[in-house]
């Protein structure tokens, strides 16, 4: 298990992590998620070594890896863009990692052939060894990246945006992807992330970072359900925030203030909540709404595909639970 | 279609200018080799390539050239990551003042070395004087600079992130090293080391002024051909062959460079490093740079040292004899060496500087400008290669070669320029004109052409989108451009020793001829004007330097 504690990181004269605590159960796939400059991937630079802590430690099992060089450390970095090394081939770049090792001997070239061939089948790359990686798609280069972490079958695997590069459609496969190779692989990874969408698809648990300190931290769950503010809230995907009467309302008496996202309000024929549409957009996998709710005010609200009601049209709505989170009154 | 007339249009200027004023003499100092009596009759120039004396002066040429890129490159690269991957106080200081041996005119460099070697000099018991290793000596020594800023502005912009992914993947700082970090600097020290090699076989100054009659190069052996001073008579063919010789394996060279320079993947983005804190592992690096700074600072302060004490006492009795035009002991006109004072020299010289950067300016905005536009077909591409090479050539012609072709093709109507003044400055703005170019392309070729497209959207004319979008970027790369080639011109020596008329000569000439007396009294004197050139040239390339144009420098 991954222990910070501590953590302290100074990037000039900026405090990039300030006494950041975190820790990653072995086996598991820990998400940091934080705005663009939040200092996660400081936080992260500093657990794989390559950023010096001015405080606080790093820890793997209890034992203490601060002073710890970068290569001795046994974890493996992924950047964002993967940083491959433009002049070495595929292979060469995946069996990068196996030469290195010094807590046991190095493979032999057979040994080495054999798993780099088994990773590039992992990451559905076969044929691909002897391509340079200018010549592969974004990706590609992604999974290729990815292999080269998991050759050496490092204790650790950290992950800079792993996706973020990437256009949408890419990132739903490779994200689908990422989480199976991971698991299949049994291997324990930190990840960090500004996209909440890639943070729920990946990980098992989740902490959320906000000006050099983690906020929150728990399971995947735990987090996107019981947000520990407005902000973290607002973060994790809920638009709107209602407090007294109106949370009252719909959460049904149980919470003051409460965290909405738009797909709580389901609307529809049927429903206790009333309220007037003041704008409609429709898509192929339903219809957005901006709804005057009565008794709570502006809400956003979603509808059944192939639905579209005029602006001023009276609807009903249902609260999803799921969709809301209580808040601590503030 | 119009704005491809415009663009051969703007072609065509710099093109002739580069025809008739180096085409045509370098041309006509090859078929002077070859068609001696108006017949081609290459049995001359076969013979001189026989002659024994040549293959010891190319053998020189090569061995001494590639001993000097050696060392420069052992000296030059902890340098190099000391003074671009460290952070420390008084960093853009020395890399500044280590811009100024670059442009050290080279009799000044051989002047110096010479006072740091001469027989009772401070390492006169080394016995090194007049030997090659002090020629090796004098062309390390401006070069160093070369691969420092070469290597250096490579290495500073080097992406940590790749020797990071290596070494957390568990490579040991060593086969980071060398498995990350040596691939990516490689097309760096691979330029540096052709440009140098480039620079030290073509060096004149240094091994005329260190190595006389006695060590000959190629370059100063076209050079004593030419003026007849081997034999009592010139022997041109015998120049026009080894002139030759030299276009060849130069064109060679700058073509295996071009071809070792490696193009980064544009699809990445890079990000450079921040320079860090210095460690104890850093140490021995730390020392070497101290060492090759410390060699490099010696003959400077060495040569302005004994200028201030003439004869063992503090004085300026050097300088003040500036003004007049050395002593002789019996048979010169006006009592001088000299037709003219030494300051009167120095003016000639500022003043020809002047012409030399406009024109040099002037020419290489024109090239820069046609060459990083955007061409789509392939043809086109391959016109625009062929054009920014042509005008590389000036870098590795000799400059001898040069000035010895200007006398003898432009001595005839309609271009009859023999007697003009005018022939010094254009042929030092040729010279001048590659490193004019390889500042201001880098600059116009980093400007996204989208930009411009975004700007032409918005309802900017072809004027303002140059004037608002690439013209708010260039002022500065074309004032240290000027710079530049203001330095180079101050400092030109091969060229413009044959261009030179006698009564309006320039500071380096002036100086060359004061040491070939035997007289110590003009050798102080001289010692006296290398101070006040070198000391023209560092104020200038200090005002380059405070513009911090990226790559300036860097070839």
């Amino acid at each position: 298990m991954l222990e910070v504690a501590g953590a302290r990181v100074e990037l000039g004269d900026t405090v990039a992590v300030d006494d950041v605590d975190l820790h990653v159960p072995t086996g598991e796939i820990t998400a940091v998620l934080g705005p663009s400059g939040c200092g996660k991937s400081t936080l992260l630079r500093a657990v794989a070594g390559v950023e010096p802590l001015v405080a606080g430690t790093v820890a793997w099992d209890g034992s203490d890896l601060s002073r710890v060089p970068t290569h001795r450390r046994g974890f493996a970095l992924m950047f964002q863009d993967g940083q491959l090394f433009d002049h070495l081939t595929v292979a060469r770049n995946i069996g990068y990692g196996l030469r290195n090792r010094t807590d046991r001997p190095a493979a032999g070239r057979r040994e080495r052939r054999a798993r780099v061939a088994e990773l590039l089948d992992l990451v559905g790359l076969e044929g691909y060894a002897d391509r340079l990686p200018r010549t592969l798609s974004g990706g590609e280069r992604q999974r290729v990246a990815l292999a080269r972490c998991l050759a050496a079958r490092p204790r650790l695997v950290l992950l800079d945006e792993p996706l973020s590069a990437l256009d949408a459609t890419l990132r739903e496969r490779l994200a689908t992807d990422l989480r199976r190779i991971l698991r299949e692989s049994g291997t324990t990874a930190l990840l960090v992330t500004h996209d909440q969408e890639e943070a729920f698809a990946l990980a098992d648990r989740l902490a959320v970072m906000r000006r050099g300190r983690i906020v929150q931290e728990g399971s995947t769950r735990q987090v996107w359900s019981a947000p520990v503010d407005e902000e973290a809230a607002r973060f994790l995907g809920f638009t709107r925030i209602f407090a007294g009467e109106a949370a009252t309302t719909l959460s049904g008496g149980t919470a003051r203030r409460l965290a909405v996202r738009p797909s709580a309000l389901r609307a529809g024929a049927e429903g206790d909540l009333t309220g007037t549409v003041l704008a409609a957009t429709a898509t192929p996998d339903g219809t957005r709404l901006l709804v005057e709710v009565d008794g709570v005010g502006e809400a956003d609200a979603t509808g059944p595909a192939g639905w579209s009601p005029a602006i001023g049209d009276p609807v009903r709505m249902r609260v999803a639970e799921a969709g809301t989170a209580p808040l601590a009154e503030g | 279609m119009r704005r491809r007339l415009a663009l051969l249009a703007l072609a065509a200027v710099p093109t002739v200018v580069l025809a008739v004023f180096f085409v045509l003499p370098v041309a006509g100092m090859v078929q002077r080799g070859f068609f001696p009596d108006g017949t081609f009759d290459p049995g001359a120039v076969i013979e001189v390539l026989g002659w024994p004396r040549t293959g010891r002066v190319v053998w020189f040429t090569v061995w001494t050239a590639g001993t000097a890129t050696l060392v420069a490159l052992v000296a030059g690269l902890p340098a190099a990551y000391v003074l671009y991957r460290l952070r420390f106080p008084g960093r853009g200081l020395v890399r500044a003042a280590l811009l100024v041996p670059f442009v050290l005119p080279t009799v000044v460099v051989g002047i110096a070395i010479r006072q740091l070697l001469r027989p009772g000099g401070p390492f006169g018991f080394l016995g090194l004087d007049g030997t090659p290793v002090a020629i090796v000596a004098g062309l390390a020594f401006f070069n160093i600079a070369v691969v420092i800023r070469t290597v250096g502005t490579a290495w500073e912009a080097l992406d940590r992130r790749p020797a990071e992914a290596a070494a957390a993947l568990g490579a040991s700082p060593w086969r980071v090293w060398w498995t990350v970090t040596v691939p990516a600097l490689r097309p760096a020290v691979v330029s540096a080391a052709s440009v140098v090699f480039l620079f030290c076989a073509t060096g004149f100054g240094v091994v005329l002024t260190l190595g006389g009659v006695r060590y000959s190069s190629v370059e100063t052996e076209i050079y004593l051909l030419t003026t007849g001073a081997i034999t009592g008579v010139p022997e041109l063919s015998a120049a026009a062959a080894l002139s030759l010789v030299q276009l060849v394996s130069v064109v060679v060279l700058l073509a295996v460079a071009a071809r070792l320079r490696r193009v980064p993947d544009p699809t990445v983005r890079r990000v450079p490093a921040t320079p860090a804190r210095p460690r104890r592992r850093d140490l021995p690096a730390i020392a070497a740079t101290v060492v090759v700074l410390t060699a490099v600072a010696a003959p400077i302060l060495a040569l302005v040292l004994s200028s201030l004490r003439p004869d063992g006492t503090w004085s300026l009795a050097a300088y003040r004899a500036l003004g007049g035009s050395g002593t002789d002991a019996g048979n010169a006109i006006g009592g001088g060496v000299l037709r003219v004072p030494v300051t009167e020299a120095l003016e000639n010289s500022l003043r020809i500087g002047l012409d030399a950067t406009w024109m040099s300016l002037t020419l290489g905005l024109l090239v820069a400008f046609v060459v990083t536009r955007q061409v789509r077909s392939p043809g086109g591409r391959r016109l625009r290669a062929l054009f920014d090479g042509l005008f590389m050539l000036p870098l590795g012609v000799s400059a001898v070669t040069l000035g010895f072709g200007f006398l003898i093709t432009l001595d005839e109507p309609p271009l009859d320029l023999r007697s003009s003044p005018v022939l010094v400055p254009i042929a030092q703005a040729l010279v001048a004109l590659p490193l004019v170019i390889r500042v201001l392309v880098p600059v116009l070729a980093g400007i996204d052409d989208r930009q411009r497209q975004a700007a032409a959207s918005l309802g900017a004319g072809p004027w303002r989108v140059l004037r608002t979008v690439d013209l708010s970027v260039l002022w500065r790369p074309v004032l240290a451009a000027a710079g530049f080639a203001f330095a180079v011109s101050l400092g030109e020596f091969g060229a413009t020793a044959f261009l030179v008329r006698p009564e309006t000569p320039t500071l380096p000439v002036v100086i060359f001829r004061l040491i070939g007396t035997p007289d110590p009294a003009n050798f102080q004197v001289a010692m006296a004007a290398s101070v006040v050139l070198a000391t023209v040239t560092t104020i200038v390339i200090l005002a380059v330097e405070r513009l911090r144009v990226p790559g300036v420098g860097a070839l």
